[in-house]
């Protein structure tokens, strides 16, 4: 259990090292990807009705 | 007259440098022209466009999604101009609230401006009455690429040159004063003196260059200028659709003698916006409801969905009309944005192969653009319900919190907009900058509020002001 446990604190430690040393590198690399959305996503409908209408 | 090689102007003191060959530019340059006086544009990029002077303008943007800025913009010669979509509406009245300016004062300079976009006169703008809050209008058009449609009338003309692929490096004076600009060509640096100098390069360039210039001449610029700050474009979405009865719209637009013909066919989109009291008494931004017909069937899905959530609705047009035209409508809508400080450019470390840096813009949409866009398309439904002339249904998106996809209508504006102090305007009603004697910005970085007309009709007429203003001096 102990073993487990220390196991798991020394790789969340590098994995958190590794991410934030990495951070800069991966900043320069990404830092012309700009976003480019449009609004292909379907949203749900509300409609505006008549009250005789259903 | 083109210059090939600037060493022969070395000497020459020009009237006017213009930085820039965008529409302002060169429309600047025509209305000098005019009126004889001599200026010289300078433009970084070639005739045509090329992958190395397009990385040049590449930007990094913090906040929502936004358009990329090498694909909305290009380095050339006549500018973004060569992949425009044309459109030519005017600036409202109420557009201009807060302007040093009033839309008579552009509008003197209405013929000029339409000579130079090609703007037939036939073609006229209408805004009419569509209901108590809602307005109908339409879309002018212009077919002018200003690479295409001025290169020839420039190289020809006596008092206006260009010198192509000559990137602005800085600006070097006294005081309150520019002496002259240093620029670069064919890897050799010139000086460019002048009586005055206009800064013409675009919504993102302009605030990019004279925010890099207030670095480098921090005893020529006020520190104090509002630079970067009030950037603005155009969100466009889509908000919902409905389904129209064609018949019931008609007699909706005889009834209330809407009488011009473009509005009277389907075949056109219908454009409405709210009116001056409207937006003033619901607090909401201004919006263009662009509105989409398409023919449908009763076999068609939407068609299928009416019916089961109006059925009422459906079974009275079978029962009541004799011609059962039916046609999908889709409606988008393109904002006003609200003027924000927090919507800025700013100077990234990054510097560009000419030693100044790319630029950070920071935009983000806000809930005033989405509330208006629900109040404004709900008082379409309502009429469309008293009228009987359809349903429409709007997206859950506009009812909640959640975050929405929208795109751009790659109109940047605002970052060196003018007014009446340095407090917060960095031009004066003149477009010279506060504080400096001969130094001028050209375009739609100028703009105090983006109204929901595209910009670049209201460019052209300020670039003419500008050059009119000049020739007075």
């Amino acid at each position: 259990m102990k073993k487990n446990k220390r196991i798991f604190i020394k790789s969340s430690l590098s994995l958190f090292l590794l991410t934030v040393m990495s951070e800069p590198i991966l900043n320069q690399k990404n830092y012309f990807i700009n976003k480019f959305k449009t609004y292909k996503k379907k949203y749900s409908k509300i409609w505006i009705l008549d009250i005789n209408d259903n | 007259m083109i210059i090939d090689d600037l060493r022969n102007l070395k000497e020459h003191n020009h009237f006017v440098v213009i930085i820039g060959s965008g529409p302002a530019g060169i429309s600047t340059a025509l209305e000098l022209e005019r009126k004889k006086i001599e200026s010289i544009i300078i433009e970084a990029g070639d005739i045509l466009p090329d992958p190395h002077s397009q990385e040049l303008l590449k930007g990094s943007i913090i906040g929502d999604a936004y358009n990329d800025l090498t694909a909305s913009r290009l380095r050339q010669f006549g500018g973004t101009s060569a992949i425009w979509g044309g459109n030519c509406n005017p600036m409202k009245n109420e557009d201009l609230n807060g302007w040093p300016i009033t839309k008579f004062e552009l509008d003197n300079y209405k013929k000029h401006s339409k000579k130079i976009l090609n703007l037939n006169y036939k073609e006229k703008f209408f805004l009419e009455k569509f209901s108590k809050n809602l307005n109908i209008y339409n879309l002018v058009w212009s077919n002018v690429r200003f690479g295409e449609k001025y290169f020839n009338h420039i190289k020809k003309s006596k008092y206006i040159h260009l010198s192509l692929k000559t990137s602005f490096i800085n600006f070097e004076g006294n005081d309150k004063t520019i002496n002259f600009i240093n620029c670069k060509k064919n890897n050799e640096t010139f000086k460019l003196k002048s009586k005055f100098f206009i800064l013409s390069c675009g919504g993102i360039e302009n605030s990019r260059l004279l925010l890099w210039s207030k670095e480098l001449n921090k005893n020529i610029f006020d520190p104090k200028l509002p630079i970067g700050n009030f950037y603005m474009d155009h969100p466009y979405y889509n908000v919902g659709s409905g389904l129209v009865i064609y018949e019931k719209l008609i007699s909706y637009f005889q009834n209330n003698t809407i009488l011009n013909k473009p509005i009277l066919t389907c075949k056109n989109n219908l454009y409405i916006s709210a009116n001056k009291n409207f937006v003033k008494r619901k607090n909401i931004l201004n919006s263009g409801l662009y509105v989409s017909f398409q023919n449908i069937n009763e076999d068609d899905n939407f068609f299928k969905q009416v019916r089961c959530v109006a059925p009422k609705f459906i079974k009275n047009i079978y029962e009541n009309l004799k011609i059962k035209k039916i046609h999908k409508i889709d409606i988008n809508i393109l904002q006003e944005q609200e003027t924000i400080k927090e919507n800025r450019i700013i100077l990234n470390n990054i510097k560009d192969p000419t030693g100044i840096p790319y630029p950070i813009v920071f935009w983000k949409k806000n809930y005033k653009e989405k509330k208006s866009a629900r109040i404004i398309t709900e008082d379409l439904a309502k009429i469309f319900i008293d009228n009987d002339i359809g349903r429409l249904s709007l997206n859950e998106n506009l009812y909640n919190q959640n975050d929405y996809d929208v795109t751009v209508g790659n109109h940047q504006m605002g970052g060196t907009r003018m007014g009446f102090d340095i407090i917060d305007s960095v031009v004066d009603k003149d477009l010279k900058i506060h504080n400096l004697d001969n130094l001028f910005i050209n375009g739609s970085s100028t703009f105090r509020s983006g109204g929901h007309s595209h910009p670049t009709y209201t460019i052209v007429k300020l670039a003419v002001r500008l050059g009119d203003h000049l020739s007075k001096l």
